[in-house]
């Protein structure tokens, strides 16, 4: 078995990565001077993927919230549950879904190879029951009420349901009381048999530990099992860009706020380019959207110091297998002229960014800092590695090419996600605000 | 270490982190529930600019110059103490391309906005001030918003005899009213001259580099106070309930329990191991009861606070179960006050506390905020004594705080019936 040494002497980083027998990718970083351990397994199967080919070559359909609904599953066995065995070797241990990718992770400091068998081993052996999977349902339903009074997750959902209206990224991760109230042992079995091949996951550990050892565990445990030969992987390609026309530029909804909340949505029309050339452009973006939007922007400064907006203004980007969008948002009554300000800000970008090379050099030390900041802690740097997408880089990867990225890089890529300008817009009214 | 009188350095040197970290911390005894509020808008105030950055955007343009150094204030509570704290974290030299010397820019930006505040004429500037104070009630009006943070501010409304305690540790939008730029200014010059000031810095630096850094700030000496950190009140013989009606998908039940556990007695570690069994963690009983067992609800958790001395229980469920929730709640409660403890759940309960503590102390904001806390507690505690004094609990201990602990407050979000 090759394992590859990747060395960042800049960080003072060495990272091991292999490929196992199985196809399993491992990711291993130790750390001197932590106690504590932190490991990861993820599958690359998130909500959105609600369609896939099985072996028989029928497409078959998943319900919204059946990524979610396994991640909770998968805890639970025949005769036991996860939560203890870690509870046994004082481990914490959690899961999440977002829209591309399933995470399970613990963090301990002790016990550390046992850990990570019972890791290795509640994820790849599935138990589900009729019995189990009912019981779930009354808790789901409760996690999907909470969400539904967070109206800043509404907000969010709200102009993914404008964006893209037909497609999954607009049903929330944990999908809804109907959906999940649909689901059964054979869907959960069959996603689990498609999604989860360890050709298509990944585990990363990271912290105080021995590198022979971690190794020699993950090695010989995945010896033991056995998987069937990895089917060719049926997932549909995925590009939820398509749709430029039937989105809904407007909508809104009255919740039980204070004040409004209003996003504004961009869709990013294009795919992004493959690998390493995705990580750049995914930095340009990141950039160009804090010259533009950033707390030492001029639209901020404007908007904050006319108090038509607070610390509550914000910006995101959202780049993951097979779509990318940017938001800008703020909680204020004076919402309008928010709105009528980004959306100017977007129409004169090339404008404001050509005459920006000052502050993108200020920028720069700006992200090169954060990323090196985001190396103190365990579950950022395993948290932020997003394995094929991006050609397995990771946060030192970011780090390394901030000082590569040139004015005439941000103004193209923003370029590239503004045109065709796909915009929406979606509020959060107060219920005595209604129209 | 004391440098002069009311005003401590602790110095936690380490490798392990790329940062550098600097805490600040401004603390006192309040007597007006209005001051809470206020120093919430001073700490902003002081956050946002200074007399030579005189905007937002010239602390964020700072602030990326020194490679994205992450600086905020913030406001605390412990018990009676009230804390305002600047918190600084800078990426240190070593990992930085060429020559750079973020550390003591670092020091020269803190000492701007310590202690020089863009006050003109015993006024902070107008400006400023109004962005401020209009930013800070809509920021206390929207913590209604978030519905788990409301029933918790009606449950503390409830509990509580003492109105400083009743309110929010950022204040309340009834008290901010009366604010002005002139009482703020004297808020700030009272703070700088009378409050206990404790530093904490960690990373990889030296005293003597950190101490000559310090000694260009103008701190002054002030009256040393030993500030009471307790809050206690007195036992009522009644449960309050209280109900509130809201359009919301999910109704919150919380309940509030008088406490009594001095939190610098050996007695503190059997209540964390208490707190932990019942409702503190995974493996803990209203988890495996509330949600696993009968899948009532999503989040079923216990909290507490010994300066306070009370325990608190937050759950998010359907209005229909409420009975059902309740009823679950006091009989995990029941269960350890009558000492029915199962010995491998409290093993494991100990276990994974320990784990997690000794896993926070790779947290360089954990060291910072343990630091902080001895010097204003006066308890040191080693992690040797703290994982012998967890280990040491046993059932008994555990049903023993369990007995003291006692139903006072009962606060119910509404949601209706669905």
């Amino acid at each position: 078995m090759k394992v590859q040494k990747l060395n960042y002497p800049q960080f003072n980083e060495t990272l091991y990565r292999t490929t196992l027998f199985n196809g399993l990718t491992v990711n291993l970083l130790p750390r001197e001077g932590f106690h504590k351990t932190y490991a990861v397994m993820t599958t690359n199967y998130g909500s959105v993927d609600t369609q896939f080919v099985n072996s028989q070559g029928k497409q078959v359909d998943v319900l919204a919230g059946t990524a979610h609904f396994l991640e909770h599953k998968l805890f639970e066995k025949e005769d036991h549950d996860a939560f203890d065995v870690f509870g046994e070797y004082g481990a914490d241990v959690n899961a999440f879904t977002s829209f591309t990718k399933t995470s399970f992770l613990f963090s301990t400091t002790q016990n550390l190879s046992k850990c990570l068998e019972t890791l290795l081993d509640f994820v790849q052996e599935p138990y589900f029951s009729t019995q189990t999977v009912e019981k779930e349902k009354g808790i789901i339903g409760e996690e999907i009420s909470m969400y539904d009074d967070d109206a800043d997750w509404q907000l969010f959902f709200g102009i993914l349901k404008n964006l893209y209206p037909k497609d999954p990224l607009s049903v929330d991760i944990a999908g809804t009381k109907d959906t999940i109230a649909q689901i059964d042992p054979q869907v959960l079995y069959d996603c689990y048999n498609e999604y989860y091949q360890p050709a298509n996951m990944d585990l990363f550990v990271v912290g105080g530990f021995d590198l022979t050892e971690v190794l020699d565990v993950i090695e010989a445990d995945q010896a033991k099992k056995d998987f069937n030969a990895f089917q060719n992987n049926n997932e549909l390609p995925l590009f939820l860009g398509k749709s430029g026309s039937d989105i809904r530029t407007f909508a809104e909804k009255t919740l039980n706020v204070t004040r409004p909340k209003s996003m504004i949505g961009i869709k990013g029309m294009q795919e992004t380019p493959q690998k390493r050339a995705g990580l750049k452009y995914k930095l340009e973006l990141e950039l160009g959207l804090y010259l533009l939007f950033g707390e030492s922007s001029l639209l901020f400064q404007e908007l904050f110091q006319a108090g038509i907006v607070d610390d509550s203004f914000n910006y995101e980007l959202e780049m993951e297998r097979g779509f990318h969008f940017a938001v800008i948002s703020g909680d204020t009554f004076r919402f309008e002229e928010m709105e009528e300000r980004i959306k100017k800000t977007i129409a004169h970008a090339p404008e404001i960014l050509a005459n920006s090379s000052t502050e993108l050099e200020l920028a720069k030390k700006e992200f090169l800092g954060q990323y090196i900041q985001a190396q103190n802690s365990l579950e950022s740097i395993a948290n932020g590695y997003d394995g094929k997408l991006f050609d397995h880089a990771t946060l030192f990867d970011y780090a390394e090419l901030v000082p590569q990225v040139s004015l005439a890089d941000v103004c193209a890529a923003i370029e590239r996600l503004f045109r065709p300008q796909v915009i929406s817009t979606f509020r959060v009214m107060p219920v005595n605000e209604e129209k | 270490m004391e440098i002069m009188d009311g005003v401590n350095l602790t110095l936690k040197p380490t490798k392990k982190f790329k940062t550098n970290q600097i805490l600040v911390s401004f603390t006192t005894n309040i007597k007006n529930h209005q001051e809470i509020t206020a120093r919430t808008l001073l700490a902003d105030l002081l956050e946002s600019t200074s007399e030579h950055y005189s905007t937002q955007r010239a602390v964020a343009l700072k602030l990326s110059e020194l490679y994205g150094a992450s600086f905020g204030t913030s406001v605390s509570r412990y018990g009676n103490v009230y804390g305002l704290n600047f918190i600084i974290n800078v990426v240190n030299d070593q990992y930085l391309p060429g020559t750079t010397n973020v550390l003591q820019e670092t020091f020269a930006f803190l000492n701007e906005m310590i202690f020089s505040p863009q006050i003109v004429d015993g006024k902070f500037a107008a400006d400023a001030f109004q962005i401020q104070k209009q930013n800070l009630e809509a920021f206390l009006a929207s913590l209604d918003d978030n519905k788990q943070g409301k029933a918790l501010t009606g449950m503390n409304a409830l509990y509580f005899h003492d109105r400083l305690q009743q309110i929010p540790a950022v204040g309340q939008i009834a008290d901010i009213g009366g604010l002005s730029a002139a009482n703020m200014a004297a808020l700030y010059h009272k703070m700088i001259t009378e409050d206990q000031i404790n530093i904490v810095v960690s990373g990889h630096v030296k005293e003597d580099e950190v101490v000559s850094a310090l000694k260009v700030m103008p701190f002054t000496a002030r009256k040393k106070k030993h500030l009471s950190l307790i809050y206690t009140q007195a036992r009522s013989p009644q449960v309050k309930n209280k109900s509130e009606k809201e359009k919301v998908s999910q109704s919150k039940l919380n309940l509030a329990y008088n406490l009594p556990i001095a939190y610098d007695s050996q007695e503190r570690f059997s209540a964390m191991v208490f707190n932990e069994l019942f409702g503190g963690s995974a493996l803990s009983l209203l988890f495996q009861n509330v949600r696993e067992k009968n899948s009532l609800a999503y989040y079923a958790e216990s909290d507490m606070d010994l300066f306070r001395q009370d325990l608190w229980v937050q759950t998010g469920i359907q209005a229909e179960n409420k009975d059902k929730v309740l009823q679950v709640v006091k009989q995990q409660l029941a269960a350890l006050q009558t000492g029915q403890i199962d010995k491998e759940q409290l093993k494991k309960i100990k276990a994974s506390m320990i784990n997690s503590y000794i896993a926070r102390a790779d947290s360089q904001s954990v060291a910072l905020s343990r630091a902080l806390g001895a010097s204003l507690t006066g308890v040191l505690t080693s992690e040797k004594q703290w994982i012998s004094g967890v280990d040491a609990v046993s059932a008994k201990d555990v049903s023993q705080i369990a007995q003291k602990a006692h139903l006072q407050a009962v606060y119910f979000l509404d949601g209706g019936i669905q």
